[in-house]
């Protein structure tokens, strides 16, 4: 375990050094407080739409930060050369793999927070509202949402050949999913035949990513979503966030490394 | 130190670091290409306290030796040993430093905090931990930089950065893969200097070089490869005969190298008669 | 050689910062994801063309977002739950809140409350618990009931107003729930930036007419809404019947008959519902209303 929280403490600095979260939440705040000034007929508590331009651009900006800090873990370890002094160490590759999990996960949701902190911020002046269950219950499974797609990264960074390749594919999967996912058994029902099939069996294949999407009970103030089906939804999504680290772990087990 | 042969008597001191006919293939990802044999049943023995010089010319096998005995690269035959454990098992880590070719460390780390990082995996209690860096640290001699991001050294502290997680153990044995390559003579002064001091520590150094120099001022023991073929092992002195002076005529010797019948020649020759 | 490699090297460090990238690809998504929402009515040329072939692709996309948030208005009138293309549309052909507000017929079938259809898996079925699920209209009957809700659908409106200023049901709409939460003054003046853009719009001209009627100004209105109908006339009289907008000037009429009853002007109010009476599908309804107005009884609201 200590060599795990050693790994992730590596990420978690390196991401903190790095400008890439704190230039995307000064863009968040930017866009979102630009618009917050807008003049709409006089009346300073419509709320709804900059909640909906806020919680857009913290999603974005989580995707960003969850894919572009997983994808060049791994070949940045071995580009640098630093994944041999690690490997010398009695380390095994299961822990970096872990390590790097977790460090990037954590990453996630320590920026989520700053930006769910200044999400809560500009609602709660504009509206003087404060469900704070319900954007607990947004941010929380935005958190498990950042721990799947990190973990699909990893396994991308460890099966393609470049990062950038790796973000792309794993960047249109996740946009795929959140935008079609709910959608593809309307289609497969649509289709028939042999494509039909198919995609019905993509739909019941991938991890339902766009579940943990729940921006639009958030902007409407629809009452919070019963804590079993949260679990459900953890548990889901830990279930494919482990199937991708056992994944990721066999391929970079038997990776050369140079 | 006395044990100028490889032949280990049961009753002498166990070696460090054995290797028993280590054999090393790649198979060529080209078709046609065949295998290349990397290591051929390369025989070693390490004794505690020495300084063991690993020369060859680039393209050895130096670098393959050690990926084998650091567990990154399978041996294809034959086996290795740490510390009498079979290097398979990551437990055979648990004694040593390496410090690896040309490694370009966590850049936005400062040289404390990436002796820290380093430190944990080995769960070195805090309070011994800190004092353990600031050893390395004086010993590598960048006590003062040791705030400074690693992005902003220099080559040769990188390097002696580099030296310094591989100390952070306490090692018993350090494998150090050409410590000295792509310095100033500066910097490579220093990786001596800091050589000799280790082994003033009593720790079992085992590194592999190219410049023969350096070697000679260090060494207790050196071993030559070619080609993936153990030429000769021994002291320094053992090594000279006739009116050689120095490791590098020996070596030259050792690896046939020849100016008239050196590869370059026949194949410019053979380009000629063509 | 030295510009171009400095411009080279910009563009270089820019794009290669991998979440340039991501950024680049929601972006397109974001694109995509519009064309996800049903697109009502997405082009009504009524902007006469520039001749510019460039111009005119822009004007296309700006008409396109503008939709986009015609639509998103409507969307949020119901707090999120809406139809994708994906789903039976029928029952939101028209936006409720146009239809609400009464600036547009409603050509809407099909069940409103269950679009979704039952759920098809479990996966179908766990979803639906994280998004809007239950048919509601914001005001009267929205998750959280506050109070003037209704007003989250402007700022849609007025983004869509920015991107095509010659879409009038962005102006009709929003000035019916503006005035209907109480924002009178608000209503009329974005009224006037529509009629700014839209000299001609026999609706925005009506629906001014009614924000002037309620400020008690019966004679504006009476101009407003007899301007109105002239431009009606100019506008519709040539196409045949099944084009004519007879909705609007079914409203124009009646509320003209109603504010000259009002007014006490009996000749005039039955000739206003005599000209409505060609234009009704049902004709027994408006005969009904001359017979009781000549009887010296009260006009009935529709
Ligand atoms: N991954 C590999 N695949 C194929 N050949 C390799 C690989 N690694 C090393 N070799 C070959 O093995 C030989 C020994 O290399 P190496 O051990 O790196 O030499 P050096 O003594 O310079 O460290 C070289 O000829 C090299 O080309
Ligand atoms: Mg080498």
């Amino acid at each position: 375990m200590h060599i795990i929280l050693a790994v992730a403490g590596v990420v978690i600095l390196e991401m903190i050094r790095r400008k890439d979260v704190y230039v995307l939440l000064f863009l968040t705040a930017l866009i979102t407080l630009l618009l917050g000034s807008v003049n709409l007929f006089g009346d300073p508590n419509i709320a709804r739409y900059l909640k909906e331009v806020c919680l857009t651009l913290i999603w974005i900006s989580s995707v960003v930060i969850a894919i572009a800090t997983a994808a060049r873990q791994i070949p940045a370890e071995k580009e640098s050369r630093t994944i041999f002094p690690l490997l010398a160490k009695p380390v095994t590759r299961a822990q970096v793999m872990l390590g790097k999990f977790f460090g990037c996960w954590t990453a996630c949701v320590l920026s989520l927070a700053l930006f769910y902190a200044f999400f809560c911020l500009v609602s709660g002046t504009k509206e003087h509202y404060w469900p704070i269950t319900n954007y607990f219950q947004a941010f929380w499974l935005h958190a498990v949402f950042c721990a799947v797609v990190v973990a699909m990264t990893l396994m991308g960074s460890v099966l393609l050949a470049a990062p950038s390749s790796t973000i792309t594919i794993v960047g249109v999967v996740v946009l795929g999913i959140l935008l079609l996912g709910r959608h593809l058994n309307k289609v497969a029902a649509k289709t028939g035949g042999l494509a039909g099939d198919l995609l019905s069996a993509i739909y019941f294949a991938i991890p339902h990513l766009e579940w943990y999407d729940v921006r639009d009970l958030i902007i409407h103030n629809w009452p919070a979503i019963n804590w079993t089906v949260i679990a459900t939804d953890t548990l889901y999504g830990a279930a494919f966030a482990g199937l991708f680290l056992v994944a990721a772990w066999a391929r970079f087990r038997r990776m050369a490394l140079n | 130190m006395n044990n100028m042969s490889q032949s280990s008597s049961a009753n002498g001191p166990q070696p460090i670091l054995r290797t028993e006919k280590l054999r090393v293939e790649f198979r060529s990802r080209e078709i046609g290409q065949g295998v290349k044999v990397a290591l051929q049943g390369l025989d070693l023995a390490v004794y505690p306290g020495e300084v063991f010089g690993f020369l060859g010319p680039n393209g050895a096998g130096k670098t393959t030796t050690m990926n084998v005995l650091l567990g990154f690269a399978n041996a294809t035959g034959g086996a290795a040993y740490l510390f009498g454990t079979d290097v398979r098992q990551p437990i055979a880590r648990q004694r040593i430093g390496y410090l690896p070719e040309m490694t370009y460390y966590y850049k936005f780390l400062t040289a404390e905090e990436l002796l820290r990082f380093y430190a944990r995996i080995f769960k070195i209690p805090m309070a011994e931990r800190e004092r353990r860096i600031d050893v390395v640290l004086k010993l590598v001699e960048l006590d003062h930089a040791r705030k400074r991001p690693i992005r902003t050294y220099s080559k040769g502290m990188q390097q002696r950065a580099g030296l310094a997680q591989a100390l952070i153990n306490n090692p018993d044995l350090l494998i150090l893969d050409e410590p000295t390559s792509g310095l100033d003579p500066i910097g490579r002064m220093k990786v001596r200097e800091i050589i000799q001091r280790l082994k003033n520590e009593g720790k079992t150094v085992f590194f592999s070089s190219h410049e023969m120099g350096e070697v000679e001022t260090v060494c207790d023991r050196v071993a030559i490869l070619h080609q993936g073929e153990l030429k000769a092992a021994g002291t320094v002195a053992s090594l000279l005969t006739g009116n050689e002076t120095n490791l590098e005529q020996a070596f030259l010797r050792i690896i046939d190298f020849n100016l008239n019948s050196s590869s370059i020649c026949t194949s410019s020759s053979l380009l000629l008669a063509s | 050689m030295n510009a171009n490699n400095s411009v080279l090297d910009a563009a270089e460090s820019v794009f290669g910062r991998p979440w340039i990238h991501i950024v680049m690809l929601f972006g397109l998504a974001f694109i995509l994801s519009t064309l996800i929402h049903p697109e009502i009515s997405a082009f009504h040329a009524r902007r006469p063309d520039s001749g510019d072939p460039l111009a005119s692709i822009l004007g296309d996309g700006r008409k396109l977002f503008a939709n986009h948030f015609y639509v998103k208005a409507d969307v949020y009138f119901h707090s999120g739950y809406y139809p994708t293309i994906f789903d039976n549309r029928e029952s939101h052909q028209t936006a409720h809140m146009a239809e609400d507000a009464g600036v547009a017929e409603g050509k809407n079938t099909g069940d409103e409350e269950h679009f979704l259809g039952k759920s098809s898996d479990w996966i179908d079925a766990h979803s639906r618990k994280h998004f809007p699920s239950v048919h509601t209209h914001l005001g009267e009957d929205s998750p959280d009931g506050r109070k003037n809700a209704e007003r989250e659908i402007l700022p849609w409106l007025k983004f869509s107003a920015k991107l095509d200023p010659n879409k009038i049901e962005t102006y009709t709409v929003a000035a019916y729930w503006l005035r209907r939460t109480g924002a009178d003054g608000e209503a009329e003046a974005f009224l006037r930036e529509g009629l700014r853009a839209n000299p001609d719009s026999v609706e925005i001209l009506f629906e001014l007419g009614r924000c002037r009627y309620d400020a008690k100004d019966v004679e504006h209105a009476r101009n407003l809404w007899a301007l109105a109908w002239r431009r009606w006339q100019q506008q519709e009289v040539g196409k045949p019947a099944e084009q004519q907008n007879r909705f609007i000037a079914a409203a124009i009429l009646m509320h003209l008959a109603r504010l000259e009853h009002a007014a006490g002007d009996i000749n005039q109010c039955i000739r206003c519902l005599e000209t409505l009476l060609p234009l009704k599908q049902n004709p027994d309804e408006i005969l009904k209303r001359i017979a009781d107005v000549k009887a010296g009884l009260p006009l009935t609201a529709e």
